[in-house]
């Protein structure tokens, strides 16, 4: 069996850095619910390109800033 | 909670309440022995028939009503509404569950025709293979919902 990739990031961080923008904020400038934000948060769903694009783009980052990818067992 | 969970939730609700309420009506009719006569079969169409349109009023009355009682108690002159990617991901997953139980409970049928079961048993099957999984769908939906906490 190959390893699984695993989705991380530094969205909480970026948030705290970014005023302490919180969830529901981050959540209505990209269009999904809050749910889903902190879904992501805790790395238990993937987002799409786009949405993975729209909040890197929030953050003014590029997406390799906000997403990293990990292999795990 | 998001909408859609919140949705979720109550369409698993109205599934209890319609499968209750099919057995109850079928368990009724073959009591007063209506699927003893020859015109069985148009007897349990006509029933189902009549059910359908009692099942989509129900369900849209629960849903608005459930949602206005839940800004009601959430205090939210202005909830969201909101549909996104997840939850269509979440939609997906239970579809693939409710067409399953579908196709298994039409293959069910089919055997259980085949070895002798009668036509009004046969179709109940099929019926319940709706009823039934479209609640196992929304309740696969609750859970990968859940997971996600």
């Amino acid at each position: 069996m190959g390893k699984k990739p695993k989705i991380a990031n530094n969205i909480r961080r970026l948030r705290f850095d970014a005023d302490e923008m919180s969830q529901k904020d981050l959540a209505d400038k990209v269009g999904v619910t809050r749910q889903t934000i902190a879904a992501i948060e805790k790395a238990k769903y993937s987002p799409t390109l786009e949405l993975a694009f729209l909040i890197a783009r929030i953050f003014d980052r590029q997406i390799d800033e906000v997403f990293t990818i990990e292999m795990e067992e | 909670m998001s909408h859609e969970e919140r949705n979720t939730v109550f369409q698993i609700f109205i599934g209890l309440c319609v499968n209750a309420y099919i057995i109850w009506r079928l368990l009724k009719l073959a009591r007063e022995g209506a699927f003893d006569s020859p015109d069985a079969v148009a007897v349990w169409a006509q029933t189902v028939l009549w059910i359908i349109p009692f099942v989509v009023v129900f369900g849209i009355a629960v849903m608005i009503l459930g949602n206005i009682l839940i800004a009601i108690a959430n205090r939210d002159p202005k909830p969201s509404f909101v549909v996104d990617e997840r939850d269509n991901m979440i939609t997906s997953t239970g579809n693939r569950i409710t067409v399953a139980c579908i196709g298994l409970g039409f293959m069910g049928s089919l055997i259980a025709m085949a070895f002798g079961v009668g036509a009004i048993g046969g179709l109940t099957a099929i019926l319940f293979s709706f009823s039934i999984g479209s609640m196992l769908g929304e309740i696969g939906k609750l859970v990968r919902y859940r997971m996600a906490i």
